[in-house]
């Protein structure tokens, strides 16, 4: 580890280069400015590394407290302001704030006093994060200095061999734990540079890394996997001198890319938000998965009960009270086997805690807020697989009141407001992608939600088009309709040619007429049905649909640009 | 090809490598932000796009991230990005 002075640059910031001096004169003139009660919680809301430092480290300085938002949204950042006192936001994130963020805030970055003289107290609780639990809603993990401590231990195991000049890139976001540790508080503690800015396209990232002649690259397994696709990562052998990857199970075929482009296989390391780094491993090509192997102080063993991994360190903190410090116990959400020597193999999640984009996510308190909006009686939601990204796909049963909703408007107008419902507390990557719209949801012999139907139901063709728009006077409906690509009726009707079969419009004007009729209609007969031309997928019609309720019959036409593609008449056994 | 008829490609190329599911490409406004509060992308989503982008049309955007946030705006500074890069 080299010597620190003054000079010795900390961070960099676009064009700038901050020094360790200007670093605890940023420090030491922020907390002359926060000087109040100690105890204090201040928000600290930073897109910029660097800022957040200064304001982790100040607020540590007047003894209060940092909540770190998890994410920016505006419903996250409206909920912590209520528990804080004061707002530190930089300039990236005041640039870029919700408009329902509280306007008066300080900037980390805008004040230089007397240097910090870099004491701290290391059982005080400095951080609040925040992370969705096993159950329920987010919960607040606060982390004393010694919890962070656990750099040393990373160094031990990541840092060996590292030239003096290494400096460290990062794609992983500094708010949550990983990306505070490895991306600012390693950097920090052994004396190496850290990037203030989170660079998150390849196109950003490589040409940094190219200019740089020894780099450490903290990543997540999203980011790596767009990275590896990049054939400009080889010309970075020798210069990218280890890649770290957290957050999420790492792809072998993406860590073995990593390795043919940079001639070394990357880090992976394992952790939560409570129990922060417990273990890490490397995959190198061609070999069979190692196992995972915990870090130093960290001892690991498998709950005989659950069959999920308990972690003891002094790096744990369960929330329940920010005093408890010292050696404590951590049941994961994860199911693990440990061998005789202690390292490890994961074998699945043991809740119902998913990851999108490195992101956690507890499905059921998702499920919770959903089921709040007045649109929604039940719902249950699960994970589809269907792009390079897992996506949260949502099975939702209407009320009477999202039933009427669905009528009116138009589909995308009512995904849109259970949507914004969710959109005030989660990171976009995190809503629902697919939206189904059920009667009712599957339940097993127990009356439990078996997760393999739902999937089901979000897997299924659809069998109705979508609806884009459409009025209803009386007993006359107007919708107006696209087919789409993908509809149940399609499959074999006919291969390579695709055509909207007579029955499924037969089909969508009876469900037209049973939303006129308020209910079920049983049909008796068709009469005078004409199919002029084709209905292809992806078209986009109109589908005009009259009950006639003292004859029961039920009219309909199928038009597009005008003409006429099809028409006919329901028979009904009774539709009064 | 016509600026209108290249912005409508980028339409489609969005509605069908992101599997957008309630929106057809025509209805995509050209002018419109793509991200948060207009189509309501994020960023895995600004990842793939990129990635089609790419594919379809052999452009790859530059190292300066404000930029980069400009060019991602809408399909219109995306259809520009695209023309400028390709000429």
């Amino acid at each position: 580890m080299q010597s620190r002075t003054d000079e010795s640059p900390v961070a960099w910031d676009r064009h700038t280069a901050h020094a360790f001096g200007d670093f605890l004169r940023h420090v030491g003139g922020l907390a002359r400015r926060l000087d109040g009660p100690a105890g204090a919680r201040i928000l600290l809301d930073t897109t910029s590394a660097y800022a957040f430092a200064v304001g982790m480290f100040a607020v540590a300085r007047v003894g209060g407290e940092a909540l770190v938002p998890p994410n920016r949204q505006p419903g996250t950042l409206r909920e912590l302001r209520s528990l804080c006192d004061r707002v530190l936001r930089d300039r990236g994130a005041a640039s870029a704030a919700p408009e329902s963020a509280p306007a008066v805030a300080l900037d980390p970055l805008a004040h230089s006093g007397e240097p910090w003289p870099a004491e701290l107290d290391p059982e005080r609780p400095v951080v609040q994060l925040f992370t969705s639990g096993t159950t329920g809603r987010a919960k607040e993990i606060p982390k004393a200095w010694c919890h962070l401590d656990e750099v040393v231990e990373l160094e031990r195991r990541i840092g060996v061999d590292l030239p003096d000049q290494t400096r460290i890139f990062a794609t992983a976001p500094h708010q949550h734990l990983y990306g505070m540790l490895l991306r600012v508080l390693w950097p920090l503690a052994t004396g190496r540079m850290f990037q203030a800015e989170s660079l998150l396209r390849p196109e950003e990232l490589l040409p940094r890394l190219a200019d740089t002649p020894a780099s450490v690259l903290v990543a997540t397994p999203a980011h790596l996997r767009h990275l590896v696709a990049r054939p400009e990562l080889c010309d970075l052998r020798g210069r990218v001198l280890r890649v770290i990857s957290s957050g999420g199970p790492l792809p072998p075929a993406t860590a073995a890319s990593v390795e043919s482009a940079l001639g070394v296989p990357p880090v992976e390391i394992f952790g939560s938000t409570e129990t922060g780094g417990v273990a890490s491993r490397s995959q190198p090509a061609g070999r069979p998965t190692p196992r995972w192997s915990p870090f130093g102080q960290v001892r690991v063993r498998r709950d005989p009960g659950s069959g999920r991994l308990r972690v003891s360190s002094p790096f744990v903190s369960v929330g329940a009270d920010p005093s408890l410090v010292g050696t404590l116990e951590f049941e994961m959400g994860d199911r693990a086997e440990v061998d005789d020597e202690g390292r490890f193999a994961l074998r699945g999640r043991a809740d119902r805690v998913v990851k999108i984009g490195e992101k956690r996510l507890s499905l059921e308190d998702m499920e919770s807020r959903l089921r709040e909006h007045a649109f929604v009686d039940d719902c249950a939601l699960v994970v589809v697989d269907r792009s390079a990204e897992p996506r949260v796909a949502a099975v939702v049963v209407l009320s009477a009141e999202g039933r009427t909703a669905l009528a009116d408007q138009e589909r995308r107008g009512l995904v849109q407001a259970l949507q914004s419902q969710l959109a005030a507390h989660w990171d976009r990557v995190l809503l629902p992608r697919v939206w189904r719209f059920v009667a009712a949801l599957p339940t097993d012999e127990r009356g439990k939600l078996p997760q393999q139907a739902v999937l089901a139901l979000v897997l299924e063709r659809p069998t109705q088009p979508i609806i884009l728009g459409g009025r209803r006077e009386g007993d006359h409906l107007e919708r107006e309709l696209r087919v789409p690509t993908d509809l149940a009726a399609l499959e074999g009707h006919f291969p390579g040619a695709p055509v909207v079969p007579g029955v499924a419009q037969v089909g969508w004007a009876l469900a037209a007429a049973e939303e006129l009729a308020g209910g079920e209609l049983q049909l008796a007969g068709v009469e005078a049905l004409k199919f002029k031309e084709m209905l292809l997928p992806g078209g986009q019609v109109v589908l005009e649909v009259e009950l006639d309720r003292p004859r029961a019959r039920v009219r309909f036409r199928v038009l597009a640009e005008g003409r006429e593609l099809s028409s006919g008449r329901l028979l009904l056994l009774d539709a009064s | 090809m016509t600026d209108e008829a290249l912005a409508l490609e980028i339409k489609k190329i969005i509605v069908e490598s992101l599997a957008l599911e309630d929106i057809a490409p025509e209805e995509i406004e050209t002018a419109a932000p793509l991200f948060v509060e207009g189509l309501g992308l994020d960023s895995i989503d600004a990842l793939e796009l990129a990635m089609s982008l790419e594919e379809k049309y052999g452009v790859t955007v530059g190292d300066d991230p404000d930029e980069n946030q400009k060019i991602f705006y809408s399909v219109e500074s995306l259809a520009q990005f695209v023309t400028v890069q390709r000429s």
